[in-house]
């Protein structure tokens, strides 16, 4: 428990505590406005035309897109979507550069969870439960006035696909 | 949540219930090995069978040819693949290798769910002998992004020097003198596309050069695998998932194999990070390449050296994944290395005073406060070293960024970090031979953010540290070093002609202009310099349909057709893409690299059609024994196999036929060659 209780420590100094300015409105909203009831069309409405497009495995297919974001491959949009009825999976948010995204997590609805293995640090999320069967999660923020380079909004079905792990934690509570 | 169900979340991730979707019922088998692998004589390679659809396998069966490799395969695990909660099993047989020449042919038979299932694969194996090894030397230099444009521009600027008689060296389409890299006798194309692109990256390009083997973009030296959809697909690429980033199928790279089987010094040399893609590749094996704090860790500890440093020298930026504070492991790289006798130094000064022999890791920037990553997987900075242009104290023209070498003013060039290696790589007790590789990565880095002179500088500063390398091995008494120097990818720069920008435009930043389009599908914005008729920056075609700021690296500027309509520029001057006249610069006798100002200067000017790289094939350059493999186009990976060739056979034949090209007045030689 003590190796637990050090690593945690380890992991909040590591990561400083310091407070950066918040999502502009327009990115608070580029996420959440997502239902993943969307089918490719209606995203190729809201975003354009993805950068790239390719199979992810048998059951799904990605997009990548490229807005603001430039440095080498990395993409600012990565979406996924059923091949049965190409509606979307997840769409995952790239910043960059790390942001504060507290906005998008208000303390009352957000809960952080931590990935355990091995000898590793732990390592959390900030994750907000979102009106049909959508989650948010903050990637490698513990709590208010962290930062991060990416926030995943996905279905709460295809959790235990891509994040077994959290959706463990989740049918445990 | 208490800590007795954290401990338990392995155990939940096997047991979760409900299958999301499922692929069919029927079991399948898969070898995780490309179509066409290839592969040295002895250099390993993971072999990983995949089963779908199966919780328990018997009777697993590998044979090579009539070798039977069974009793190397671990026991069956379960495993995630496809991210659906179908079962599936999955078996390895890490670090394996095929000792004889020839194709081979690789069978696979396992029994799941009451089925006898196959699978097979054609290997083909390339001789590497040890009885033939030469002791040659091999110095492996990448441009990053260096098309043929690249060449052609540092060329054009640091050949074009005006001397104090008012003499140009490039008079009547001919130069005086041509780079080093012109200078090279054998000449090829290399075709660069990867398994899941025709435009690639440096981690790909890298792979198939480091280990003669294809792979996806961003990938380190490993192929693809079944759980990739964890991270690759949804942009995850975080603690969490760093086990399945940790897990592909490895194929070793060349310099690891020279290292473990012929006791070869390796070193790396880059301008960039030295976890960046092109040094990585030649010393570790990651899913993305953004995974720096493993791939620092592969340096320290490698797998395919039984947890031995990879390298006798590393040489370059990027000190933050090294240190303790920029790691969530707290781990001090530097300071293990130390411990091994590794000499660490930090400044140019420092490098110089560096003596023969004993291995050494140099980094030369990073953060003043490093830190990790919140994905747990890099740090919060990848710090690369300064460009040339910046090191040498240039003025930037007005569209490119001010030089900012904060803290790190005493960088050294590229070419002294060269001669530095070589140095300490070429002088072992045991007289080893030494395999190093040079990067000149901010060609690329420079040309994402469309800055010209940041990235002609830097061909320039390249081309200079193939002259060390080219010096040194003229000098040697056995002609015993092959020097190839190529680009791991092509970039949108392209050759337009030459501007008569005057340094009163050219550099003056405060006078610009905001240029903004909104369109029904999508906005550009742009910031017109006075040096756009220098550089012609990309526009419109760009889709950026989030207001705000411009999507690619053509932000500062854009073309000059447009920029004419209401530019700052005397129309007369800005000749947007002419024809007429060629280029004037001045020599800066203290550097030895061409001034980018004065009243005399005819500057060359270039264009970006886009902010990132192409797909179109890069020029290959040779010299040494061995280099007439080079000639003609070949596919990236053969540069790996042409490399061991080198390295493993006789090559006196092909270096009399190139000797004989080369000497004597029988056949023509270009002028300044």
């Amino acid at each position: 428990m003590l190796v637990f209780r050090l690593h945690f420590v380890v992991w909040l100094l590591a990561t400083p505590l310091f407070f950066y300015p918040a999502l502009a409105a327009e990115e608070e909203r580029d996420l959440v406005r997502f239902t993943l009831e969307e089918d490719t069309t209606k995203v190729a409405a809201m975003l354009g035309a993805p950068a790239q497009v390719g199979e992810a495995g048998p059951h799904h297919f990605f997009w990548y897109l490229q807005l603001n974001v430039v440095d080498d491959h990395d993409h600012s949009h990565i979406l996924l979507f059923r091949k049965e009825d190409k509606r979307l999976v997840s769409v995952t948010r790239d910043y960059g550069e790390p942001k504060n995204v507290d906005s998008l997590f208000p303390v009352a609805e957000s809960q952080t969870y931590y990935w355990q293995n091995g000898t590793h640090p732990r390592w959390p999320v900030r994750v907000r439960m979102l009106s049909g069967n959508r989650v948010l999660v903050a990637m490698g923020v513990a709590g208010p006035g962290q930062r991060t380079n990416q926030v995943l909004l996905i279905r709460r079905s295809a959790m235990a696909g891509y994040l077994p792990w959290l959706q463990a934690q989740l049918k445990v509570e | 949540m208490t800590i007795r169900s954290l401990l338990l979340l392995p155990a939940y991730t096997l047991l979760i219930g409900l299958p999301v979707f499922s692929q069919g019922t029927a079991p399948s088998l898969r070898v995780l090995l490309p179509e066409r692998v290839r592969l040295l004589q002895g250099q390993l390679v993971d072999l990983v069978i995949e089963v779908r659809n199966a919780s328990a396998v018997t009777g697993l069966k590998v044979t090579a040819g009539s070798v039977d490799l069974t009793a190397n395969f671990g026991i069956p695990s379960v495993a995630a693949l496809d991210c659906d909660t179908s079962p599936d099993m999955v078996v390895r047989a890490n670090l394996q290798s095929f000792n004889v020449p020839g194709d081979i042919e690789l069978n696979i038979a396992l029994s799941a769910g009451g089925t006898t299932l196959t699978d097979k694969r054609i290997i083909t194996v390339r001789e590497f002998n040890a009885a033939t090894l030469q002791r040659r030397n091999v110095i492996l230099f990448i441009g990053d992004g260096m098309g043929t444009a690249y060449r052609d521009a540092a060329r054009l600027v640091s050949r074009s020097i005006v001397d104090d008689k008012g003499k140009n060296s490039f008079r009547d389409g001919f130069f005086d003198d041509l780079l080093e890299m012109d200078k090279m006798p054998v000449s090829g194309m290399s075709m660069t596309y990867g398994t899941d692109s025709i435009v690639p990256d440096s981690a790909n390009t890298g792979t198939a050069w480091a280990t003669g083997n294809k792979s996806f973009l961003n990938a380190i030296n490993v192929v693809s695998d079944g759980n990739d959809c964890q991270w690759r697909f949804t942009g995850l690429q975080n603690a969490s998932t760093l086990p399945a980033i940790l897990d592909n199928p490895r194929v070793e790279s060349l310099f690891q194999f020279l290292k473990r089987r012929f006791q070869y010094r390796t070193g790396i040399v880059t301008t960039a990070a030295v976890t960046d893609a092109t040094p990585a590749v030649q010393g570790s094996y990651v899913g993305i390449r953004s995974a720096r704090l493993d791939i620092a860790r592969q340096y320290v500890e490698n797998p395919m050296l039984g947890g031995r440093p990879a390298f006798d020298v590393i040489f370059g930026g990027g000190t933050d994944p090294f240190t303790a504070a920029g790691r969530p492991d707290q781990r001090n790289l530097i300071g293990e290395l130390q411990a091994q006798g590794y000499r660490y130094v930090t400044t140019a000064a420092g490098l110089r005073g560096l003596s023969y022999g004993q291995p050494a890791i140099g980094l030369f920037k990073g953060s003043v406060r490093p830190a990790p990553n919140a994905n747990g997987i890099t740090t919060a900075a990848d710090v690369n070293m300064d460009v040339a242009y910046d090191k040498l104290g240039f003025v930037r023209p007005a569209s490119e960024p001010a030089a900012a070498l904060g803290a790190f003013a005493d960088q050294p060039m590229l070419d002294l970090m060269t001669q530095k290696a070589i140095d300490i790589l070429s002088t072992s007790f045991a007289g080893t031979p030494f395999a190093l590789m040079v990067e000149g990565a901010s060609i690329d880095k420079q040309s994402h953010s469309n800055h010209a002179a940041g990235t002609i500088w830097d061909t320039i500063e390249f081309d200079k540290s193939i002259g060390v390398a080219r010096s040194w091995a003229a000098k040697r008494f056995t002609k015993d070093t092959l020097i190839v120097v190529t680009a791991d990818h092509d970039q949108s720069m392209s050759i337009i002609g030459v501007s008569n920008n005057q340094d009163s435009e050219y550099f003056d930043r405060a006078k610009n202009e905001n240029v903004r389009f909104k369109t029904t599908t999508g906005d550009q914005n742009f910031i017109v310099f006075g040096d756009s008729a220098t550089n012609a920056r990309a526009g419109l075609p760009f889709i950026n349909s989030n207001a705000g700021t411009s999507n690619n690296g053509g932000a500062a500027g854009m073309p000059m057709t447009f920029a004419a309509k209401t530019s700052i520029t005397d129309p007369a001057s800005a000749t947007y893409s002419t024809y007429f006249g060629s280029p004037a610069y001045s020599l800066d006798a203290k550097s030895g690299y061409p001034l980018n100002s004065g009243a005399a200067t005819r500057r060359l000017a270039v264009g970006f059609r886009t902010g990132d790289h192409t797909g179109s094939s890069v020029p290959i350059t040779a010299e040494g024994p061995g280099a007439f493999l080079f000639n003609g186009y070949m596919d990236q990976t053969d540069i790996f196999f042409k490399m061991a060739a080198a390295l493993s056979n006789d090559t006196s034949d092909i270096d009399k036929m190139l000797e004989l090209m080369l000497t004597g007045n029988k056949y023509p030689k270009s002028v300044g060659k």
